[in-house]
């Protein structure tokens, strides 16, 4: 447990999940005035105890409209200044205000059960209380895991579990060659060392990337249209703002050297770029250019390219990550002949053939049956129903959104001290690795091996001699 | 009562047990001018070494130095006695690095016989003890001899002989290496001491007629003359006794079958034994057993002593029957026509249940009784002399009515090993690691003295050692501030020193300690050749102790931060007195409290079974 008074910040309702409301708890600030930044209403009318309404914006981008609630320290729960948001249900949200006061305002993510715990050391609460919550919450001082992440899905759990066990593993051989330096030869113990040492650095690698990458992007998931001039890029676009079942948003998108819309689509917000945008006219220019491009495209959540497959696509073909191929020109002849080639090429994704003959205006087909299965594996879901016998570009916006709720969904990392816990180990990893190839020295990477230990101890709540009172109210669910 | 008292044979502190734990405790005691009676063994010499004969290893070796600085006998004696020298991890840092010294098995008792021979404010007794009362305040100790002796303190080292059983192959008899005594010993007090539920057990190997082994066939291991003397006192690098070497020998797959081939004959596995070995030393048997497809292990063939004939093969603990020792031991190479003068034997005996001391290893139901060494669960020589000196120190300071010595966990291995003896039971004999100490890269050999000699000067002994730890201390402070202050400017005078050196780029102003931290040179060389290059000339402990503190100081400062907040609340001094009536802590907590009786936080939090309700009340509390 933290032992400081910096403010704290939690999410009471869990905020994983969709619902109707989220109740985002704040403790432990000095001025509710000092917040202002983060709303729209003037904070100097929000009267304690009374109900107020308000916009949570960040830099003039609103971020939800909330109800406030504020309790003035000492009369609220933790005893401290206490400000309640109700924020609408989506787990999105939860995320970018938590992220706002977290990174502007000096908060930081309550560990498990810190509120009762600051309500306790503030004289707020009975001990019988505690015990009742205790009793209620059957908390066992043996308890390996806490109950956050129980409530995590298995796969997450059992990888988890797997990489204490390869910590362990990595502690041991270092303890080993320590303490029985004798009994092992040091040939046998470098091939220990480095058995242990890899098996940790995959898992700590895949969890860490798996934290990573796909929340940024899932916060304003950025959907990047690229490919070379006149393939067919904004035709594309345009395609995919028209669609029906998709809603342009009023708002204007952001317009610099690319065109950039707001998309949404089955409940989920997406920011379409059309990378065409990028003038490539003189020698100089063109280089900025194609660095901004694959910047948009580097951090692009999902990865369209357009292929014109009548022109040299060589190099363009290189391109990484591709999460979905367009290939243009459908209405010219021989394109199946042309196309056979992407086929073979690209087997493992989806790809759609566009007749872009009067670009704009004419809607896409599906190319012949050899893509059906291809479809159907990038996109997850059946085979479709050919009764119209003309595909419409909704698919591409299908493949989108399973590629969301895949990563938003059981797999991805999103309990925000988890990832902090992640970040903070891998780095921790990353200097024992720089160490280990500098000094021989097993004292220090002893040394490290153990911070990495409390770093990892953090992530997955195992208990430690030194830690146990962490363990202890982490029995209790957050922000309670 | 009162005659006993006028009596010569009533002391200020009594000790039953002239092992390691009790002549420290002794000797300790004496230093407060106080009068001691050492009731021993007949026939066993004081500070036997029945096992392997060697003093240090990894983490022992800062316990030895340990006791040496807290005015201790056991550096004294191994330096004395000491027939091999060796640094263990030597190419692994300097923090992890730990002395050995095989010592002379004979001349180390002798040594010990010695020195407590001279002390007069000691009475050996060569005794057998039959039983133990208190009366009032005092303790009286009843011999077979038919006479009492007595004293106002009593501690109690007996090593193994708590209802001790040996075991050789089939033939069980009773006594920890001798016969008969057991807990019965213990007379009124056995009801207020309670003993572990499990037995230990620990073995020890044949020993083998040194001129009937094949040494062409084991590799030499030689004594190293750059190892540190343990006593501060002696000059580092000098011998007392001349030196011999020792040997490194395997085990083979034939020998291996033939003790696989007699499982039903081992008393560990046939149920003969129920006690419970140590895990870290393992005998052959379960080394055959637990490890089926592992024929090749390692054994070091170790000297007993320059007049003994025997030679210790380390690693072939045993309680086999003497044939089947004789059986496999010439399968194996080298030993193809040894001869064992000793069989090997393990030893089942009865522990106390250490919970029920506090950390100044004194019995929390029988004031003024304290117990030190093997009966408190430990294993090793070093362990039992620890806790024999903090015995000895506590009983004396306690007779005076002076604060108690207690040592930290954060800045001794001693302080690390009390604290877990008395924090919970263990169900296999304890030894010191290093891992159980959190912070190993502050706990080093090479600077003992600065972190004992604030607890040795608490002492107000005022002897030798005294003076040379203040003059070590302000040494060590004068010498680090000199690497801190000393700039060695990028001048082509000195880049060319630098590259003549092999010191590496000279590219701006840099201080000496920079130098010292660089990852490719040897800090204590670096260091001896500046101090020479400027014509300073220190004991060459404070140059080792500076260059190595100034090395690792920026990792044991960042360490100190990641541990400082865990630590804060641990240290929190808890009243299990005051707790184990309180109303607000459930029952069995309560009763788990009265137990153990924790004395900081983090004792309360090690107690397996503390409920999260109790952490958070206590802790509440606290805060």
């Amino acid at each position: 447990m933290h032992y400081d008074d910096q403010p704290i910040i939690a999410c009471s309702t869990g905020g994983s999940q969709s619902a109707a409301i989220h109740l985002v708890r704040l403790s432990g600030f000095s001025d509710l005035l000092s917040l202002q930044a983060a709303f729209s209403g003037p904070l100097e009318k929000c009267r304690p105890r009374t109900v107020f309404l308000s916009d949570i914006v960040e830099q003039k981008q609103v971020l939800d409209q909330a109800m406030l609630i504020y309790f003035e320290g000492p009369n609220s729960y933790t005893g401290e200044n206490v400000l309640e948001l109700n924020l609408h249900g989506n787990p999105l949200i939860v995320e970018r205000v938590m992220e706002l006061f977290t990174s502007q305002f000096g908060f930081r993510h309550a560990k498990e059960g810190e509120f009762t715990y600051r309500a306790l050391t503030n004289g707020k609460m009975q001990l019988s209380q505690v015990e009742g919550l205790d009793l209620v919450l059957n908390a066992n001082s043996e308890l390996i895991l806490n109950q956050g992440f129980k409530s995590l899905h298995g796969e997450l759990y059992l990888k988890f579990t797997e990489l204490y066990r390869y910590f362990i593993k990595l502690k041991a051989t270092v303890e080993m060659q320590i303490d029985f330096a004798e009994d092992m030869g040091q040939e046998q113990a470098q091939i220990l060392m480095d058995e242990a040492l890899g098996k940790f650095e995959n898992l700590l690698e895949e969890l860490y990337l798996k934290s990573r990458g796909p929340l940024v992007d899932l916060a304003t998931p950025e959907v990047v249209i690229y490919g070379p001039t006149n393939a067919g890029k904004s035709s594309l676009f345009n395609q995919l703002l028209k669609n029906e079942r998709a809603i342009v948003s009023p708002e204007a998108g952001t317009t610099r050297d690319y065109v950039s819309e707001n998309l949404h689509y089955k409940k989920n917000r997406y920011s379409l770029t059309d990378t065409a945008g990028i003038r490539q006219t003189s020698n100089a220019i063109e280089g900025q250019g194609i660095k901004r491009s694959r910047k948009l495209w580097d951090r692009a959540f999902y990865k369209l390219l357009v292929l014109n497959p009548f022109e040299e696509n060589r190099d363009w073909m290189a391109t990484e990550g591709i999460d979905f191929l367009v290939l243009s020109h459908k209405d010219r002849p021989e394109f199946a002949q042309k196309a056979a080639i992407y086929l073979e090429n690209y087997s493992d994704i989806g790809i759609l053939a566009v007749d872009l003959k009067n670009p704009g205006s004419i809607g896409p087909e599906l190319l012949n049956a050899p893509i059906e299965p291809l479809l159907e594996k990038s996109l997850g879901q059946q085979t479709p129903e050919l009764d119209s016998q003309v595909l419409d570009i909704t698919y591409i916006l299908d493949g989108v959104t399973s590629k969301f709720n895949k990563l938003a969904g059981e797999n991805a990392i999103i309990v925000p001290r988890h990832k902090e816990a992640l970040a903070v180990t891998w780095e921790s990893f990353k200097r024992f690795q720089r160490l280990s190839l500098e000094s021989y020295d097993i004292a220090i990477l002893s040394n490290e091996i153990n911070s990495l230990g409390i770093n990892l101890q953090e992530l997955i709540g195992i208990i430690s001699a030194d830690e146990v009172l962490d363990d202890l109210f982490s029995n209790f669910c957050i922000g309670k | 009562m009162e005659h006993l008292n006028q009596d010569q044979n009533f002391f200020d502190i009594l000790i039953i047990g002239g092992g390691h734990a009790g002549i420290e405790a002794a000797h300790i005691a004496t230093q407060f001018n106080l009068r001691v009676g050492l009731l021993s063994m007949p026939e066993v010499p004081l500070a036997s070494t029945p096992c392997n004969p060697a003093i240090g290893g990894v983490g022992k070796g800062q316990v030895v130095r340990e006791i040496d600085a807290l005015g201790g006998l056991m550096g004294k004696i191994a330096d004395a006695s000491g027939i091999q020298f060796r640094i263990l991890n030597e190419s692994k840092g300097f923090a992890v690095q730990s002395t050995r010294v095989q010592v002379d098995k004979d001349l180390y008792s002798q040594c010990a016989t010695e020195l407590i021979a001279r002390n007069l404010l000691i009475s050996v007794v060569r005794i057998k003890v039959d039983k133990i009362q208190k009366i009032g305040d005092n303790f009286i100790a009843e011999g077979s001899d038919g006479r009492s002796y007595g004293g106002k303190k009593l501690i109690l080292t007996t090593g193994t002989f708590l209802n001790g059983r040996t075991h050789c192959g089939e033939t069980v008899e009773t006594g920890g290496r001798v016969d008969k005594p057991s807990s019965s010993a213990l007379g009124n007090l056995f009801a207020e001491v309670s003993v572990a539920t499990h037995r230990f057990k620990t073995g020890t190997p044949p020993r083998l007629k040194n001129s009937s082994l094949d040494y062409t066939q084991f590799v030499v291991q030689a004594t190293d003359p750059a190892a540190f003397n343990f006593h501060s006192l002696n000059a580092p690098n000098q011998r007392q006794q001349k030196q011999l070497d020792c040997f490194l020998a395997e085990t083979s797959p034939k020998m291996m079958q033939e003790i696989r081939k007699n499982k039903e004959r081992s008393p560990i596995y046939n149920g003969q034994i129920a006690g419970v070995g140590p895990r870290y030393c393992p005998s052959i048997e379960d080394k055959a057993f637990r490890y089926p497809d592992k024929d090749v292990h390692h054994v070091f063939v170790e000297p007993e002593g320059h007049n003994r004939q025997t030679m210790y093969p380390n690693g072939l603990s045993t309680s086999l029957p003497l044939e089947v020792q004789q059986k496999f031991l010439r399968e194996m190479p080298g030993f193809e026509t040894a001869e064992i003068m000793v069989p090997g034997y393990a030893v089942e005996y009865d522990v106390i249940n250490t919970t029920e001391l506090n950390l100044q290893l004194e019995h929390q139901n029988v004031t003024g009784l304290y117990f030190a060494g093997q009966v408190n669960g430990t294993s090793g020589y070093e362990e039992a002399a620890g806790q024999g000196i903090i015995a000895g120190i506590n009983a004396a300071l306690s007779l005076l009515k002076r604060a108690p010595l207690i040592l930290s966990r954060n800045d001794s291995y001693i302080g690390v090993m009390i604290e877990d003896l008395v924090t919970d039971l263990r169900d296999e004999p304890y030894r010191l690691f290093t891992a159980r100490a959190e912070n190993r890269l502050f706990m080093r050999e090479d600077n003992t003295i600065n972190r004992i000699s604030g607890y040795r000067k608490s002492l107000e002994l005022k002897t030798e050692l005294d003076d040379y730890q203040e003059r070590y201390s302000k040494q060590f402070k004068w010498l680090s501030e000199l690497c801190r202050e000393v700039t060695i400017k990028a001048n082509p005078a000195n880049r060319k020193y630098f590259k003549e050196m092999a010191y590496g780029e000279l590219t701006s102003n840099i201080f000496l300690e920079e130098l010292l931290k660089r990852a490719h040179l040897n800090p204590i060389e670096t260091l001896n050749n500046e101090c020479l290059a400027r014509g300073l000339s220190f004991d060459p402990l404070i140059v080792k102790g500076v260059a190595i503190s100034l090395k690792y100081d920026g990792y044991i400062k960042r360490a100190e931060v990641q541990g400082r907040k865990m630590l804060k609340l641990g240290q929190k001094a808890v009243l299990w007195d005051q707790l184990q009536g309180n109303k607000n802590i459930s029952f069995e907590c309560r009763q788990r409290i009265a137990e153990i009786r924790p004395e900081t936080f983090s004792q309360l939090q090690r107690i397996v079974g503390i409920r999260p309700a109790t952490l958070a009340y206590v802790a509440g509390n606290l805060v």
